[in-house]
């Protein structure tokens, strides 16, 4: 099978490639199928993508559906469609216009759906923004330099926490910027959360820590909170 | 027509199940997307779900769960007939080959829970061979071997499957349709029955008993 190789700046069509390397600038009409892409620059791609491994240092552009097995990304990403992949690693930033399913979904940086967010594991550091649900087997958020939102979570074990390393910290006077969970809905068996704003948190065993300012809590075996919480409601079913 | 609809809570509640299992058998596509009905309440947004048809589905999932992988639960209540597998417990409950047929089919085949479509097929024919009385029990073998050997060769064409008999021995075979096949004297074509129009009427059955069965409670 052919390899696809551009250095410098190209525009080429799509089609069925071993390797798709790019080192440069690549504007890509059409769907691409390929065992292993990498990009190192720029590329737009106006179809869709299905790899085996996907390499992203730089900014890629794809106005189609993603499905891969693995993928990274160092730099910034930009999917209109829905994405598929067994392992995410996010190392920047990455939006997504459609949904995204997962096996695991971890890194550091910001990530921002427009759609549902499905994985087995997700475990982000940074900012993220979900516009419908995020349903995970775990979630692991570290929220960290700017407000996450995130309309519905949903899963077993639900962790959420306010990175302690922060640079940032040493700016918060010059930034507005909080850095919180601002979500609707938390539903899970284990939780814990800290620096949340929730409408609803329901649950098995709910631990809510400092910072956190929720409207109505549902238990079923325990809850803990931290004095420096605020809980409007709390009832034990 | 107006359904009645259940909170997730009192579903919760009802079934106890977790929101860590709703959530995981959500993600796996066991229970569909369209009956998460969102509405919005005094407390804020709720889901709500088709009372009857996610009881039962519930129900049917907490059966199995033991017994299959939530893969193959998936795959079971997936929407395309194709792609369907049943476990064999329903394939007797909805009467879709007889007993004494798959209780054959497990005993040539081994002992299976799940049933793909592929597999309901060769049972089918070889079930409908043996009500008619065109075929003995001990023939079967050679229904389930032709298939599982050639089928994927005439899939998706037109073709046929023939029964022959010549002084009390039989043999089956698929044909492509439009060959033409001449035999010898005495050998006598017992059965012929057109595959395609077996895949549709089996479809049907499986299909129907799928919407039954999530309608009931």
């Amino acid at each position: 099978m052919r390899n696809l190789t551009v250095n410098g700046s190209a525009l080429t069509s799509g089609g069925t490639f071993r390797n798709v390397t790019i080192r440069g600038d690549a504007t890509i009409s059409g769907d691409v199928q390929c065992t292993k892409w990498k990009v190192f620059g720029n590329a737009d791609v106006s179809g869709n993508i299905t790899a085996e491994v996907l390499d992203i240092f730089g900014q890629v552009n794809i106005r189609g559906n993603v499905s891969v097995k693995t993928i990274k990304l160092f730099g910034q990403t930009d999917i209109r469609g829905n994405a598929n992949a067994h392992d995410v690693h996010l190392r920047g930033a990455a939006h997504i216009d459609g949904n995204i399913a997962g096996g695991t979904i971890h890194g550091y940086g910001e990530m921002n759906v427009s759609g549902d967010c499905e994985a087995e594991s997700f475990s982000v550091k940074g900012v993220v923004q979900i516009a419908n649900t995020l349903n995970a087997e775990r979630v692991d958020l570290s929220l960290y330099f700017a407000d996450s939102r995130i309309s519905e979570i949903g899963g077993k074990t639900i962790r959420v926490k306010r990175s302690k390393w922060n640079v940032m910290s040493f700016f918060k006077g010059l930034s507005s910027a909080s850095t919180r969970l601002i979500t609707e809905t938390v539903e899970g068996d284990e939780i814990y959360l800290e620096h949340t704003s929730a409408k609803i948190v329901r649950g098995d065993r709910i631990v809510i820590g400092p910072g956190c300012d929720i409207e109505l809590i549902e238990y079923k075996t325990s809850l803990q909170q931290s004095e420096k919480a605020v809980v409007k409601e709390k009832r034990n079913i | 027509m107006e359904q009645e609809l259940i909170s997730k809570k009192e579903l919760l509640e009802l079934t106890d199940i977790s929101y860590g299992q709703l959530y995981r058998w959500k993600r796996k596509k066991l229970i569909p997307e369209e009956w998460f009905i969102r509405k919005s309440t005094f407390t804020g947004q709720e889901t709500f779900f088709p009372k009857e048809k996610i009881l039962a589905r519930i129900e049917k999932i907490k059966q199995m769960k033991d017994d299959l992988s939530l893969d193959e639960l998936a795959s079971m209540f997936s929407p395309n007939p194709t792609t369907i597998s049943l476990h064999k417990d329903d394939v007797i409950k909805r009467n879709i080959v007889s007993e004494v047929a798959l209780h054959f089919y497990m005993e040539q085949k081994g002992e299976q829970h799940v049933l793909s479509f592929e597999q309901l097929l060769q049972l089918y024919i070889f079930d409908r061979l043996l009500q008619t009385g065109e075929m003995s029990l001990g023939e079967g073998k050679s229904v389930f071997d032709v298939f599982e050997r050639h089928y994927t060769k005439v899939q998706g064409k037109s073709c046929e499957l023939l029964v022959v008999r010549k002084m009390g021995i039989s043999t089956c075979l698929l044909a492509t349709n439009g060959s033409e096949l001449y035999f010898e004297d005495g050998a006598k074509v017992v059965a012929r029955l057109h595959v395609p129009s077996c895949i549709e009427e089996l479809k049907i059955k499986v299909t129907e008993g799928m919407d039954k069965w999530s309608e009931k409670i």
